[in-house]
């Protein structure tokens, strides 16, 4: 009998003191269970929800400081060790090298032992992945946490790679210059910092000639990794490492076209798309190539004439719509006056089918040469045509749509009067942002928007001049997004102080969808001021951010 | 004396002769060459040919006597030009002439030839049997490349119309006209190659409204 109470006194002690990993012996204290451990980002000591530097981050830089507070529920917290490693990651795999005949995958570096990460980084030019991997040794039970989500890890950028917001500068002298400007409500770029003659300083001297346009492009691969800068002297693809110069107009092209007129260019579909002279050049990304634009696509039945304007995005992988029009690209033909789709590869412009004889729009047949054409909300096209007395806004539809002779984007109100806007006769700039519906002009007065979803009948002010005061440029980013919060809610505006000489830029957090000023995200991360106003710029005459164009 | 005598041995001793050596590129330093006017944008070629004399040089002019074999000369006369006396100018060791070659419809179904070879003169004989002649065959007939398959992805099934069309576009434009993708042309290049027909057939069309471009198998050309 004793013996039988001793030995079930064993058993019971041994179920209270067994801490194996059986699932027997399943059990829960006030630091978690001991079956699973669970590592979380820190939010409290980090510094709120968004305080995760590697939640949203497309790049961190070498000599930067990653601190990441970790918070751990396990049973015995005091028994695990901590590995945080970083490993070359992209395309949603770790990275791997060839070994004689074999491929394998590329050893992780370990960086810390500690739970929480406090590290400077000291990475060489890749993407990566941080690992933090917590290990109980009594028990072989092992978890981890990876950061970033994202499929292409972060970007450790090569040296001399600035991000930013790129500003195209018109010099005292009739020449270019770049100038780069982050901001805390750019949240990856560092916080705020300006950029004064960026280019200059790194190459010892400006770009020939008057500004025109700046743009992302590649490097050959499919990659956008470059910037394309026209002048009216020049155009220049620019490495995004030290803005070294990797071919201008002159061997850009594989017969470098009679008139130099370069007018836009957009990467999309893998391909630079480039207009010059009205005529609509091509160079294909994804297949073995030369780094040189193709001679200028032909005409189909008709000769065309391209205006300055390409569409940023003209179909989708995600859940497409079945028989799409799925158009590389689209150009408006000045000469027809009618919007001709180009599909991928070909030699020749195509047409859309005949438009039906209730659309409400024409897009085969325009009542005049437009003002403007941009991108407008959803990838759709908006035109401004001044037409019998009325300046008109017409929406079309290109984008994941089938082509049924109807290409209108918004039923009745894909003709809208707008006539009522203050100043839209004289606008020579536009600016729009794909995720919302406003769009914004200026004829160099103050800056206005208009947006066709609100009811509206009349444009708003956004911004109005000072004395002495012009506006140059206005540029919203995010027309392809840009993966992080704000990268679809801010527009700058440039003006130029003839008197003083001096360039200003005014940065607001804008409602794309109302067309003003709105503050949300930037009490979020901290940078509740709008609009931010910063002074001592060159002449702007065009910006680009290459990560959200 | 005995010295000189053992000299004279290295030196040339017959009568001065001449031989007939056409243009390197052409021959390949044979004494035949082939000619395709399918790669040439004149209608008319110049050959050069050097006589090149088989002894010492002379202290005054000479004259080289060609003539045209006719056994083995099959284009009519209409089709080439070669003259029958060319000058070696005192002290020079060779005199350069050039026969003309020249293209006609007939052409781009067969092939002609023409043979000369040089002739005795009062200041030469005939020069060695391996190259005192030159035989010159041409045509414009249009042949499919071999590599062709190569390159449907970019210009489709493959006509002799076609092709013809796109020669003659490359040496319009002063472009290589081998398209043959082993040759270094990446997909880019090809692919402005057919931007370029395209265009080039457009105005072909539009200066023949009525009478597009059609294959021999009466299928319109495009690109």
């Amino acid at each position: 009998m004793i013996m039988s109470a001793l030995a079930a006194t064993a058993a019971l002690t041994a179920c209270v003191d067994d801490d194996s990993n059986s699932v027997l012996n399943d059990f829960e204290n006030e630091f978690g269970t001991n079956t699973k451990i669970e590592l979380e980002y820190d939010t409290v000591r980090g510094g709120g929800s968004q305080s995760n530097p590697l939640l949203y981050a497309s790049a961190i830089t070498v000599g930067q400081r990653l601190q990441m507070p970790m918070t751990v529920k396990y049973a015995y917290p005091e028994r695990l060790k901590y590995t945080w490693m970083v490993v070359p990651y992209k395309d949603g795999k770790v990275q791997q090298v060839q070994v004689g005949n074999k491929l394998v995958y590329v050893q992780a570096d370990t960086i810390a032992n500690t739970r929480d990460l406090d590290y400077v980084v000291d990475l060489a030019p890749d993407r990566y992945r941080f690992i933090l991997v917590a290990e109980d040794p009594v028990t072989g039970l092992s978890a981890s946490y990876h950061a970033p989500n994202s499929n292409q890890g972060v970007e450790v950028p090569q040296e001399g790679v600035q991000g930013g917001l790129y500003l195209l500068t018109e010099t005292a002298d009739g020449n270019t210059d770049i100038e780069v400007f982050t901001s805390d409500l750019m949240l990856i770029y560092g916080g705020l910092a300006e950029y004064k003659k960026y280019y200059s300083t790194l190459t010892g001297h400006t770009l020939e000639g008057k500004p025109r346009f700046i743009r992302g492009c590649s490097d050959g691969s499919t990659a956008k990794s470059a910037y394309m800068v026209a002048t009216d002297k020049n155009m220049y693809r620019l490495n995004m490492a030290g803005l070294v110069t990797m071919n201008d107009w002159n061997n850009m092209f594989y017969e470098t076209p009679a008139t130099y007129n370069p007018q836009a260019m957009v990467m999309t579909n893998s391909c630079e798309f480039l207009i010059n002279d009205g005529r609509l050049h091509t160079l294909y990304l994804d297949k073995a190539n030369s780094r040189k634009y193709s001679a200028a696509v032909a005409g189909d039945s008709k000769d065309y004439e391209a205006m300055p304007w390409l569409m940023f995005t003209t179909k989708t992988t995600w859940r497409p719509t079945p028989n799409a029009i799925d158009a590389d690209q689209v150009v408006f033909d000045a000469k027809n006056l009618r919007f001709v789709p180009y599909f991928a590869r070909k030699t020749s412009m195509s047409t859309f089918l005949s438009t039906s004889g209730d659309a409400v729009v024409d897009a085969n047949k325009l009542p005049a040469k437009p003002m403007a054409i941009v991108n407008g909300v959803n990838n759709s096209t908006y035109a401004i045509v001044k037409t019998d007395g009325a300046t008109m806004l017409y929406r079309y539809n290109f984008y994941n749509r089938v082509d049924e002779g109807d290409l209108s984007a918004d039923g009745a109100r894909s003709a809208l009067d707008i006539s009522a806007c203050t100043d839209i006769n004289n606008a020579t700039m536009f600016a729009t942002c794909t995720v919302g519906p406003a769009f914004y002009y200026s004829s160099g007065k103050n800056v206005y928007s208009f947006s066709p979803q609100t009811g509206q009948t009349a444009s708003q002010t956004v911004y109005t001049c000072e004395p002495g005061e012009e506006v140059t440029c206005i540029y919203a980013w995010g027309s392809m997004g840009g993966g992080f919060p704000t990268s679809s809610v801010i527009m700058w505006i440039a003006t130029w102080n003839a008197g003083k000489q001096e360039g200003k830029l005014i940065q607001y957090e804008m409602d794309h969808n109302t067309g003003l000023p709105n503050s949300m995200w930037g009490p979020m991360f901290g940078a509740p001021d709008n609009p931010v106003i910063t002074t001592g710029w060159g002449k702007i005459k065009a910006m680009t951010n290459i990560d959200a164009e | 004396m005995l010295s000189a005598c053992e000299n004279d041995k290295f030196y040339y001793q017959d009568k001065p002769r001449v031989r007939l050596v056409g243009d390197e590129h052409l021959t390949l330093g044979t004494d035949s060459l082939e000619l395709s006017f399918t790669t040439y944008a004149a209608d008319e070629v110049q050959v050069k040919v050097d006589a090149c004399i088989m002894g010492s040089v002379a202290g005054h002019d000479r004259t080289v006597s060609i003539e045209i074999d006719e056994a083995r000369t099959t284009a009519s006369p209409t089709l080439y030009s070669v003259p029958s006396t060319v000058m070696v100018p005192a002290g020079e060791n060779k005199g350069t002439f050039f026969v003309t070659l020249r293209n006609a419809a007939e052409l781009q179904s067969r092939a002609v030839t023409l043979y000369i070879k040089t002739n005795v003169s009062d200041d030469f004989a005939v020069g060695v049997n391996e190259e005192n002649h030159l035989l010159m065959r041409w045509s414009d007939i249009i042949v499919r490349p071999l590599y062709w398959a190569d390159i449907e992805e970019h210009f489709g099934a493959y006509s002799n119309v076609k092709y013809r069309f796109m020669l003659d576009c490359l040496v319009a434009k002063g472009f290589n006209t081998n398209l043959d993708p082993a040759a270094g042309l990446n997909w880019a290049d090809l692919h402005n190659y057919n931007i370029v027909f395209a265009n080039m057939l457009k105005e072909y069309n539009a200066a023949h409204p009525g009478a597009p471009l059609t294959d021999e198998n009466g299928t319109l050309v495009t690109f």
